[in-house]
């Protein structure tokens, strides 16, 4: 029995170490328990994507059916749950509006209809015109690359995206210093033996047209 | 049976052998796909960055060209569909101003989806050489287990999951017991 009351109370501080280090805690220990804005937040995510944040109910059917939870530091469901508390700046500030893939698996599993990746999409469009740093920069800046890419030719070369990525300042010695470029080197050669690379790009003719709408957004 | 296939730029480049496969099947199920006129990249998870405009309007400019050509469109990849099906679902609410005529009355199918369905499978049974009996098959869940939700359904539809539709296509090559 002792050991059992040991055991408890070990797995107790593990919780408490837990929620501690959850990115809606203050760094005191404190929880904090609601956003400060009460449900204008909600009301203004809800208002804006259309999706019903409100009738999330926390079945984690959207975390379990993502592909990429894993990479998240807050997890789908947690960022439904973080809109109706407000919490807008952990959300802003979070990896995971970053990592998704907008597969809509989430969308697709949920049983109450949340639209959960519309979401996760309009809450990056708003940490994009927030002055709040990505949190993943380097998927930041690949996701800049692609839309310049997608303007020079109207359709995205995969070699050109990566060469373009990789005139980023910072992002080649980024990767150096990860080893990561010797892995995507490595990568590309097997590619290229197996004719998977097509050097030259292929043009969409109504360029112009796509360039202006692009330069009106 | 004529399709307007949306090819998109993952099938122009690294899933070359893909797209091959696809002319192949639909050779030998006698549908042909004629390639939007023109097409241009949808955007994919990029163009949501910016604004919720681009998401909508990039695709919008290959709707608006299956529009005029009239068929049903089609496409391969995963994400391209989810970006026109979405960008069609937009376009009917009429919020946003897009700079092409796009009706959004145009069907979108996803490849998988609209292989698997009775009139499909029973042409590829038709055609079954070497059934791969005995082969194990893995789902790649986010192509496969899509909802197929459109607009004009509305709820109903998007109740309507449909996990076991590519069963019947893999049961016909004989991948399942």
């Amino acid at each position: 029995v002792i050991e059992g009351a040991v055991l408890i109370k070990q797995l107790d501080d593990t919780r408490r170490a837990d929620s501690d280090s959850r990115p809606g805690s203050s760094a005191g220990g404190r929880r904090r328990l609601i956003g400060d804005r009460g449900s204008h937040f909600l009301n203004r995510i809800e208002g804006e994507t259309g999706a019903n944040i409100a009738a999330c109910y926390q079945c984690e059917r959207c975390t379990n059916a993502c592909p990429v939870s894993s990479y998240m530091d807050v997890k789908p469901h947690q960022v439904i749950r973080f809109v109706q508390l407000g919490w807008r700046e952990e959300l802003l500030r979070s990896h995971t509006i970053w990592v998704c893939l907008s597969c809509e698996m989430c969308t697709t599993y949920c049983p109450n209809e949340v639209a959960v990746a519309e979401t996760i999409m309009h809450l990056r469009a708003m940490a994009g015109h927030s002055t709040i740093a990505p949190g993943e920069k380097q998927l930041a800046v690949f996701h800049r690359t692609f839309l310049e890419e997608l303007q020079r030719f109207g359709r995205v070369n995969e070699v050109w995206l990566m060469a373009a990525l990789n005139r980023n300042p910072g992002v080649l010695k980024e990767k150096m210093q990860s080893g990561q470029l010797k892995t995507e080197i490595e990568l590309g050669l097997t590619l290229w033996r197996k004719g998977k690379l097509r050097l030259l790009p292929q043009r969409c003719d109504a360029i112009g047209e796509i360039r202006s709408l692009c330069r009106q957004r | 049976v004529k399709l307007a296939f949306y090819t998109g730029c993952c099938l122009e480049g690294m899933a070359g052998d893909y797209a091959r496969s696809i002319s192949v099947v639909f050779d030998h199920l006698v549908i042909t796909l004629v390639e939007i006129d023109d097409w241009s990249c949808c955007g994919a998870t990029a163009a949501c960055g910016p604004s919720e405009m681009m998401a909508v309007a990039l695709p919008a400019r290959n709707l608006a060209a299956a529009d005029k050509m009239g068929h049903d469109t089609v496409s391969a990849c995963a994400n391209c569909f989810n970006r026109l099906l979405f960008s069609k679902t937009i376009i009917r609410k009429n919020i946003f101003d897009i700079p092409w005529a796009a009706s959004g009355d145009i069907a979108v199918h996803g490849m998988t989806r609209f292989l698997a369905r009775p009139e499909i499978v029973a042409r590829i049974e038709e055609h079954v050489r070497r059934p791969l009996k005995g082969l194990r098959t893995v789902f790649s869940s986010t192509d496969l287990l899509r909802l197929a939700f459109e607009a004009e359904n509305g709820s109903a539809a998007r109740r309507r999951m449909h996990v076991a539709d590519p069963v019947p296509l893999l049961k016909t090559k004989g991948a399942l017991p």
